[in-house]
Order: C-alpha cells, then structure tokens, then sequence
C-alpha cells in the first residue's frame, strides 16, 4: 500500500522552499525568490505555513537599512522532508 | 549533461539530506566533547585539592580547556572556509559557542581571581546562554529544562564552598552539554538506521 504524501510538502512552492533550506541551510527572502521566481506574497503565506509546522525558523533583522528575513530549516522540518521523500519512493517502480 | 533516472535523482535527494543531518550529529559530538573534556577537568580538579595539590590543581583546567579550544577553533575554521567555498550560509550558532568559549577562557585565566566565590557562575553565564538559544532553536525540551536547572547551579554556586565548585562545574557540563550531546546524538543514530 502506498504511504500518504504529507500534504504540507506535497505543494510546489512549499517544497521548491524545504528543498532549498535542505541542501543550503538557512537562506534568505531574496535567496528563495531568485531560486523559485514566485510572488513575495506567495512566499510570505507558504513560509507562515511552515513556519506553524515547526519546519522552518524565520528571523527578522536590517541588512544595510533594509528589512531581511532570514529562514532557517528545523530539524523537525528535516525529519518530515526526508519522509517525504521516502514515501515519494513507494510511488516509483522499483 | 549526463541523463538522471529518477532513481538517481532521489539518490542524489538522499545524499543532501544526509549531509544536512551529518550537521545536527555534529552538533551532538562537539557537545560530547566539551562535556567530557570539562567533567574530566573539574573531578580532577577535585581529586587533586582533596589529594593536597590545591596550588597544581588549575593545571586540570588549562591542560584541558586550551588543547580544547585549539581542536574546536581549528575544526570551526576549516568548516566555515569548506561552507564560503560552497556559497553556504554561516552557522551563527556555532560562532555563539566560539565566543562564549572565549570569554570563558579569558575570564578564567586572565581575570579568575577578581571573581572570587562567583567565578563558576560567571564562568557558565555565556555557556548557559548559548546553550539556552541552541536548545530554543532546535526546540529540544529536554535541553531547554536541563540548561534552566545548570544556570541555577551555576548561581547557587556562590553560597557553597569553593572546593566544590570544580565538581560544580563538572555538573553543570553535564546539564548544558554531556546529557544533551548524548540525546542527539543517539536521536540522529537511530533516524540514520531507520
């Protein structure tokens, strides 16, 4: 039986986000927008989302007088991208 | 370009995740580290003043802590220029440590004696803190409690006498870094066997 995709992940933006955090870390709100080209609004609403789930960190700061918005990957987040992954697995002929 | 299968392009998934996770089993050995270095410190500080070698007991510290610092700052250095190399992002946190070792250690060595009966609890304030901001930010309660539980210590040590205070310090190592090094890094084995 196939394993259920968490439905969090399973959204292109939220996850083009999670793979970003994953392979560099922590990046920040101009890092995200240049890798996946959407909408800072969009970006802002899928953070938040990810943000309640436990699965990122976001830092508010100034750089150079400007607002930056700094997230980072939890482990939690970690954990559930790698389940992901796993279940996304299930769904490939071996 | 070399054509991926989609089985390759999971591999290649996998391989980052484990590379991001290799950094959190970090975290817990460099806890391991400092806890047992520090444990071993003060209980040898202790068993040599109770052995009559108070004057030669500070000696536990200074061949412990500054060979410590050199390995961490060395392994630290060589992390951060392999991540600008990468294009990665700095790890705030481990810099937090960095300096609260510092402090530590000049504190410790260069201005001790002006401290006198609150020298464990100035010593341990950074680390206390340190260890408060990483156990917030990885959302691990047990560190959270254990880290509350070493900053009382560390402030009760300035009413118990001073030939206790290297076995406090062992104590408090062991709340704010053996305990928690422990957990995560049994925590990061079995997620790494699942």
């Amino acid at each position: 039986m196939f394993k259920k995709l968490n439905t969090l992940l399973h959204s292109q933006l939220r996850l083009a986000i999670m793979s970003l955090l994953v392979s560099e870390g922590k990046a920040d709100f101009n890092r995200i927008k240049e890798v996946t080209g959407a909408t800072s609004g969009n970006i802002s609403v899928q953070i938040q989302k990810l943000e309640k789930a436990e699965y990122l960190t976001v830092t508010k700061s100034f750089k150079n007088n400007y607002p930056n918005t700094e997230v980072e990957l939890t482990p939690v987040g970690l954990d559930a991208f790698e389940e992901y992954v796993k279940a996304l697995k299930d769904y490939l002929p071996k | 370009m070399e054509n991926l299968t989609t089985q390759d392009s999971l591999k290649i998934i996998q391989a980052v995740i484990d590379q991001r996770r290799q950094q959190y089993e970090q975290n817990g050995i460099f806890l391991l580290f400092w806890g047992v270095l520090i444990v071993i410190a003060g209980v040898t500080q202790y068993i040599m003043i109770r052995l009559g070698n108070a004057e030669q007991s500070g000696f536990a510290w200074l061949f412990t802590m500054v060979p410590g610092s050199i390995i961490t700052f060395i392994s630290k250095y060589i992390k951060e220029r392999k991540k600008a190399k990468a294009n990665k992002s700095t790890d705030l946190f481990g810099w937090l440590w960095a300096l609260a070792g510092f402090l530590a250690l000049t504190t410790g060595f260069l201005f001790g004696y002006k401290f006198g009966m609150g020298f464990t609890a100035v010593i341990y304030l950074p680390f206390c803190m340190a260890a408060m901001a990483s156990a917030l930010s990885l959302k691990n309660y047990l560190w959270i409690v254990l880290t509350i539980l070493g900053t009382i210590v560390a402030y009760s040590s300035v009413f118990i006498p001073w030939v206790y205070h290297s076995l406090i310090a062992s104590l408090i190592a062991l709340l704010l870094f053996l305990i928690p090094g422990i957990q995560l890094f049994i925590h990061h084995k079995k997620r790494s066997h699942v």
